[in-house]
């Protein structure tokens, strides 16, 4: 044990000694290191991606409101209704975002209800179809996902 | 097909490079121009969408088409003999030796990685998809109507952003004849690749040593800057237009020819359409390198020859820059997301905001997921000492110290938001923004040519 420290110690010195290890080479040694440390954690990070279970496309809630669009006038303001807290609740928030994105280029306006069409996106139809008869809309179309739209009746 | 705009971008930056640089330069500088001309023309496509939004009145496809085919055949026609060589030169050199494998191998393996990367978030980050991306969607799909994105209503998508990365993927849509999701992932990648790129050749032509690279390796293979790069916001072309700038202004001082202050001018402008942290940096460096024409040449050239470069990067700035200029002069409302602190401040409640930002930098420059790249830098950085702040690299430290300042003092300034919240979306995405600039710096202090030290 003590003969191996001290040839570990010489070789050390002689490293040292023939300038081996000056400052720039340890700062490359410790570079590849991190290089190293990064690459090992790719195949985490990759089986992580692979692993999720949802396709992407699933997990982006705009896909809702696909197909909406083709009953709406071309760049038309719309309304957007919610029972979500679009302040406080992050998915409303986000799922808003995304309609937005995907009705473009339609402007939606949060929670406008004088607009001549207006989308309904609520946590139950119900909800929804109470909402459209208290402001005396018609409902036009409802998709798969429980999203309204609905027209003012002053502008049919 | 879906990958034709980007090549056809491409070969309009590529023709713009070669129609400035002298012949000798566009051989020495081979690789780097190959990413340089990509990003310049990616700058042009996007120029040449204003363009349209301007005269028409939207994103009329046939005149950006038109523009793009005229752009290549007059410049290509000019340029016939020297393309002609270098086609030539380049399927020679095939014939004759091994292509340079483990660059290749390298190269593809990043593009893979940043692929499966991408793919994750197929509409890229939410402020990719709410920002950039329904920006594209407005101008690809608005027609006349297009200017509905600069509503008020649309505040949550900040309005008053410049449009340098929609107009690129409404550009890449002409082909796919719809929004196809794949553009602004695509426009990612190849901004990321590209970026990588320079960095990669750059260290390698100035240092001249091979350990240089490992800067390139070390930045491309942290996993977080991988997602920031991909994640389809604008943040990745400020990184790539930095690199640019600096590459060119070093590039320019070593060769004297002022062809390449043009270039710093062409990207400038650029950079400053990008978003408005962009717009800010191209303040800055326009500044830094006004003071460097005007001083750095003083000994080797007279007034005469300075006036000309001086001239020459104003001009090459004022051209590229006008997409920039129009929009905020005409275009751009204004920002609904800024709350002056200045009006209401208060000395304690505004040391207390000091204290958190530095706090929460300090907190996310030690964070796991940079997998120790601060500390490596920072140890890079007093490793090389005095070789970091020499005359030609003292740029470098200049921009980053007033770009840090300007940044933290919006932070203290804008109290519209609640600063943590925003800091913990902000931060990081504007550390990553000058990461390959900062990287090139370090890497190259400790690793440039002898002669350039200081003795």
């Amino acid at each position: 044990m003590h003969r191996n420290m001290k040839n570990l110690q010489n070789t050390w010195k002689r490293f040292v000694e023939k300038e081996s290890l000056t400052p720039v080479r340890i700062f490359a040694i410790l570079a590849v290191g991190v290089i190293l440390a990064n690459a090992l954690e790719w195949p985490q990070d990759l089986e992580k991606i692979f692993r999720k279970k949802s396709p992407a496309l699933l997990r982006f809630s705009g896909m809702k409101f696909l197909g909406i669009n083709r009953f709406l006038p071309h760049a038309s303001y719309v309304g957007y209704f919610t029972d979500r807290d679009l302040k406080k609740d992050t998915k409303a928030s986000a799922q808003f975002a995304q309609a937005q994105y995907v009705l473009a280029p339609n402007i939606l306006e949060a929670n406008n209800l004088s607009h001549e069409f207006i989308l309904f996106d609520c946590t139950s139809e119900d909800v929804a179809l109470e909402k459209i008869r208290d402001i005396g809309a018609i409902p036009l179309k409802k998709n798969k996902f429980g999203i309204i739209l609905a027209t003012t009746k002053k502008h049919r | 097909m879906i990958l034709l705009p980007y090549i056809i971008s491409g070969l309009a930056g590529y023709l713009l490079v070669v129609h400035f640089l002298k012949s000798e330069d566009s051989r020495l500088y081979r690789p780097l121009i190959f990413f340089l001309a990509i990003g310049a023309g990616l700058g042009i496509s996007a120029f040449i969408g204003f363009l349209s939004l301007v005269y028409f009145n939207q994103f009329n496809r046939v005149f950006v088409l038109a523009c793009h085919t005229a752009w290549l055949a007059t410049l290509g026609f000019i340029h016939r003999d020297f393309v002609k060589e270098e086609i030539l030169l380049l399927l020679k050199g095939f014939g004759k030796k091994k292509p340079d494998f483990s660059t290749l191998t390298l190269f593809s393996t990043l593009a893979i990685l940043l692929w499966i990367k991408a793919g994750e978030f197929p509409f890229g980050g939410w402020d990719a998809w709410s920002c950039w991306n329904l920006k594209a969607r407005f101008i690809f799909l608005g027609g006349q109507d297009w200017n509905n994105l600069l509503n008020p209503v649309l505040w949550r998508s900040s309005p008053h952003y410049p449009l340098l990365l929609p107009l690129i993927n409404a550009w890449g849509w002409i082909f796919t004849n719809e929004t196809s999701r794949m553009i602004p992932l695509l426009t990612s990648c190849v901004f990321s690749l590209i970026t990588a790129g320079l960095l990669f050749y750059g260290l390698k032509t100035f240092s001249g040593k091979p350990a240089a690279v490992l800067g390139a390796l070390l930045l491309f293979t942290v996993p977080f800057f991988l997602t920031l790069s991909t994640d389809q916001y604008s943040d990745i072309l400020i990184a790539y237009f930095l690199l640019a700038i600096f590459l060119c202004m070093l590039i320019a001082k070593k060769t004297k020819q002022e062809s390449w202050i043009f270039l710093a001018g062409i990207f400038l402008g650029f950079l400053s359409f990008t978003k408005p942290e962009g717009t800010v940096a191209a303040a800055i460096l326009t500044a830094i390198i006004l003071f460097e024409l005007i001083l750095g040449k003083k000994e080797n050239e007279g007034s005469r020859g300075r006036k000309k470069t001086i001239l020459c990067f104003f001009a090459a700035l004022f051209f590229a820059s006008l997409p920039s200029i129009i929009f905020q002069l005409i275009y751009a409302p204004a920002n609904q997301t800024f709350i002056n602190g200045l009006a209401t401040w208060d000395t304690h409640q505004s040391m207390i905001r000091l204290k958190l930002i530095f706090g929460f930098l300090y907190v996310e420059l030690l964070s796991e997921k940079w997998n120790g790249l601060w500390l490596i830098l920072l140890a890079g950085l007093i490793l090389s000492g005095k070789s970091a702040f020499t005359n030609s690299l003292r740029a470098f430290p200049i921009f980053f110290t007033l770009y840090l300042g300007i940044i933290i003092f919006y932070y203290m300034t804008n109290v519209y938001f609640d600063l943590l919240w925003w800091l913990s979306i902000t931060l990081n995405r504007i550390l990553s923004m000058f990461l390959p600039a900062l990287v090139f710096w370090v890497f190259y202090s400790i690793w440039q040519p002898k002669k350039t030290q200081p003795s």
